[in-house]
């Protein structure tokens, strides 16, 4: 069984926990994460994002096979998470007040349906 | 200091002469119960408000329903069958039953019943029809219609007025930015790419204030775009040619570009695969409408335009957001964003956007916490005054522009 392309399936062990295909999955997963447990996935696949991205350049927004999506939302957490690693050294912004369950999101898939709905 | 010193340091207070200067009676008043009454009878409810983009319901027979606990009611905007939008409040004249439930948030109808006695209007807000009519006096239901909501639009956006003869139209209460925005907002280039819903609890002026200057940047945003040019060691700082202040609305001019900095990884990869961010230096584009960067400055990275009291428009060359306040108290504030941007051609340009999406929506959060933790101390009135420096003046107008019409209500009202 091949979750990803086979060019990246060194990755596949963190597909189930990690190719989340909303944004508020993704948000609701760092900020309720361990900053520990992320680094092991944003160490994992921050070397490849580079090969990622070129790989994902010739696929549609909304790729059609599987292992496509599944590559797609996982570089979506990589860019969710390199914010604690490469911009914040924490969890989330300076959040003393704010809470993040008090926001959410329609995401940009969400937006597209919108869209469709009308 | 010599007056040559005061030239260079506050050139913007210098630029406004006519404004008040030094400290500002502002305290716990201003974030009071009886204070937000008067903000919501004296400005809300009498102000052009921008509640939605036409693009939000393009066919004939679209609806979209609001409810705004600031304006106390909910209200329906409809596309008709001639393609005009009206407003309406969510009520049928019967007996005051919501037409559209709490749930329903948006379709495409012909007629609206009534889900009470199921009396049926039209778009126009016609009673067209009313079940088992010969029970009712005819001269009863004379002239009956649902109760319409003053609408104007302008470059796509809705506004609504809740005073049913506002006092100017919409172009006299845009003024000079009626023109100045003119062909900026389009449809087929910006398409709506995400909406965040925040229920914060602060005070709705404490987040337009730190919307309206680039001082607190240096510091809240330390970790975040404009920060990591701070970080450099260059302080950001508006241009006093790029400080708009209008007789209600605001707009400022930020720069990007400024000192040396790293990109982050997955920054410079989204830079590589898409204009994702204001910051991207491939982004700044001189080609926009003649009141957007008004300076045509080749350095700038956005526009912030307050439409006055609730709307922040961020207006930059990749993108443009729209974020709507509407306090339910005095302390509680709903915020919405909605986030326009080009649509991505590949894979690879959805994951460059995804990172321009979360670099806006977390600098926005980092304003809300600094908005909600001023929230929690106001009510301690232990400060009486507010000191602005010449960065901060769009604020010190702002408090001036609130604190008038709140006063010319009360004198009014009590």
């Amino acid at each position: 069984m091949n979750n990803l392309p086979n060019k990246f399936e060194g990755l596949s062990k963190f597909v189930a926990e990690w190719a989340l295909d909303t944004e508020q999955a993704r948000f609701d997963k760092r900020t309720s994460g361990k900053v520990e447990e992320i680094k092991f996935f944003y160490d994992a696949i921050i070397q490849q994002m580079p090969d990622i991205m070129a790989y994902l350049k010739d696929k549609e927004v909304e790729p059609s096979e599987q292992e496509d999506k599944n590559l797609l939302n996982m570089a979506m957490s990589c860019v969710e998470v390199s914010r604690i690693f490469e911009v914040w050294n924490q969890l989330d912004v300076r959040s003393d007040y704010l809470d993040p369950k008090r926001m959410t999101c329609l995401g940009y898939e969400g937006a597209k349906k919108l869209d469709r709905v009308k | 200091m010599s007056t040559v010193m005061k030239d260079k340091l506050r050139p913007i207070t210098e630029k406004f002469s006519d404004m008040p200067q030094g400290r500002v009676d502002i305290d716990d008043a201003v974030a009071s119960p009886a204070y937000f009454k008067a903000e919501k009878e004296g400005i809300f409810k009498k102000s052009w408000l921008n509640i939605a983009r036409e693009s939000d319901l393009p066919n004939i027979g679209d609806f979209i329903v609001k409810t705004i606990d600031t304006l106390d009611t909910s209200i329906i905007i409809v596309r008709n069958k001639e393609g005009k939008i009206n407003a309406f409040h969510n009520v049928c004249v019967h007996r005051g039953m919501t037409l559209c439930g709490k749930h329903e948030h948006s379709g495409n109808k012909k007629y609206f019943a009534c889900p009470y006695h199921a009396w049926v209007y039209d778009a126009d807000g016609q009673l067209v029809d009313v079940p088992d009519r010969q029970f009712f006096d005819e001269k009863d239901l004379e002239g009956l219609s649902l109760a319409k909501i003053s609408l104007a639009t302008w470059e796509g956006f809705i506004f609504i007025n809740l005073d049913s003869e506002p006092a100017e139209t919409l172009e006299e209460s845009l003024g000079e930015l009626y023109k100045g925005l003119e062909g900026y907002f389009d449809d087929d280039k910006y398409k709506l790419v995400n909406r965040y819903e925040m229920d914060t609890q602060m005070n709705w002026k404490f987040y337009v204030d730190s919307s309206i200057e680039a001082y607190h940047a240096n510091v809240v945003h330390i970790q975040n775009n404009t920060g990591q040019n701070a970080q450099s060691g260059t302080i950001l700082h508006v241009d006093k040619d790029a400080v708009r202040l209008y007789e209600k609305h605001r707009v400022l001019g930020l720069p990007s570009g400024f000192g040396e900095r790293e990109l982050s990884p997955i920054e410079a990869l989204s830079f590589q695969y898409g204009a994702t961010t204001p910051y991207d230096v491939r982004a700044a584009g001189s080609d926009m409408a003649p009141g957007i960067n008004v300076n045509k400055d080749p350095h700038w990275a956005f526009d912030i335009v307050e439409f006055f009291p609730n709307i922040i428009l961020f207006v930059s060359a990749p993108l443009y957001a729209v974020i709507r306040l509407w306090p339910s108290s005095e302390k509680e504030c709903l915020q919405v964003t909605d986030v326009y941007m080009s649509e991505p051609k590949n894979a690879a340009e959805r994951v460059a956007l995804e990172y321009g999406l979360l670099s806006l929506r977390d600098v926005i959060r980092e304003d809300v916490n600094t908005a909600e933790g001023s929230t929690t101390m106001v009510k301690s009135g232990a400060i009486k005054e507010y000191v602005f420096s010449d960065q901060e003046i769009a604020v010190r107008h702002s408090y001036k522009t609130i604190d008038d019409m709140v006063k010319t209500w009360l004198a009014n009202n009590q």
